[in-house]
C-alpha cells in the first residue's frame, strides 16, 4: 500500500486496537462504526454498520467498519 | 477459453436507500462507475479489485485485512463498494466490503470470489470447457460461444 493510503484510517485503526479487548467481552461478533477517535456505535451486521456510517458521514467520507472478533480474520485469494 | 470464466461488472460505490424501503437503490448524482471484465476464482475467498478501479470510482475506505495469495501474505486496504452486472442480469449487490491488492494480469481489474459466487449456482463443465451460472429468478447466464462477440458490444 502506497504511504497515504496507509494513512488513511490510521487514527480509526488504532483507537480499535486500543479498545477491542474491552469490546470483545460484551460486543464479539458485532460491527463497530468509528471515525476519528469517537465511535459511533455497534450493529449486527456490516450492512447495517455500513449505512449508520455513511448517514453520519456521508458516503464519500472514510470510517471505519470493522468487526469485533478475537481473531483478525485472514482470506486466501488465489 | 484463453482466459477462463468471466463477467462484465460495473463497480460503483455503495447503493444506499432508506433501511426497510422496497424501492430500488437508485445512485445519488455524481456517483462514478467504472465497467471491467471480473475473472471468477472459486480460489478467492474474497471479490478483490485492483487500485486502479479503486481510484477510478473513488472508494472510501473502510478498514485494512490480510489477504495470502500466491508468494505470501500482504496486507490489503477494503472498500466499501457496489456490483453491478449489467449483461447478465443478476441481481446487483448494493454493498459489499472489497479487498484491493494487484491481480498478477493486467486484463483484470476484479476477481469474483467466493463471496459473490455464494450467491449464485456456478456450473463448470470440464471438456468442453463451458460454464453456466444460475440465480433465483434470473434466467442462467451461459458463456457465448468462443469467436462470437462476449459482449454483445
Amino acid at each position: 500500500m502506497a504511504a497515504h493510503q496507509e494513512s488513511r484510517l490510521a487514527v480509526e485503526l488504532e483507537y480499535f486496537a486500543q479498545h477491542k479487548a474491552k469490546w470483545l467481552a460484551h460486543k464479539t461478533g458485532q460491527y463497530v462504526v468509528i471515525k476519528d477517535s469517537e465511535p459511533l456505535g455497534f450493529f449486527p451486521s456490516f450492512g447495517s454498520a455500513y449505512r449508520a456510517g455513511a448517514a453520519a458521514y456521508g458516503p464519500s467520507t472514510d470510517f471505519l467498519v470493522k468487526q469485533v472478533l478475537e481473531h483478525e480474520p485472514v482470506f486466501f485469494v488465489f | 477459453m484463453l482466459y477462463g470464466p468471466r463477467l462484465k461488472i460495473k463497480i460503483g460505490q455503495p447503493l444506499l436507500r432508506p433501511q426497510g424501503a422496497q424501492s430500488r437503490a437508485v445512485p445519488g448524482s455524481g456517483l462514478r462507475f467504472t465497467t471491467t471484465d471480473a475473472l471468477i476464482d472459486t480460489g478467492a475467498q474474497r471479490t478483490i479489485l485492483v487500485p486502479e478501479a479503486v481510484q477510478k470510482v473513488g472508494l472510501s475506505k473502510i478498514d485494512e485485512t490480510i489477504l495470502i495469495r500466491v508468494g505470501g501474505e500482504v496486507k490489503a486496504d477494503v472498500y466499501a463498494a457496489s456490483l453491478q452486472f449489467p449483461h447478465s442480469g443478476f441481481r446487483t449487490i448494493e454493498m459489499i466490503a472489497v479487498p484491493c491488492c494487484e491481480v498478477p494480469h493486467p486484463l483484470f481489474r476484479c476477481l469474483l470470489g467466493r463471496d459473490v459466487l455464494s450467491r449464485w449456482i456456478f456450473t463448470y463443465d470440464g471438456p468442453p470447457g463451458t460454464w453456466q451460472i444460475s440465480e433465483a429468478a434470473v434466467s442462467s447466464w451461459v458463456e457465448p460461444p468462443d469467436g462470437s462477440d462476449l459482449w454483445g458490444e
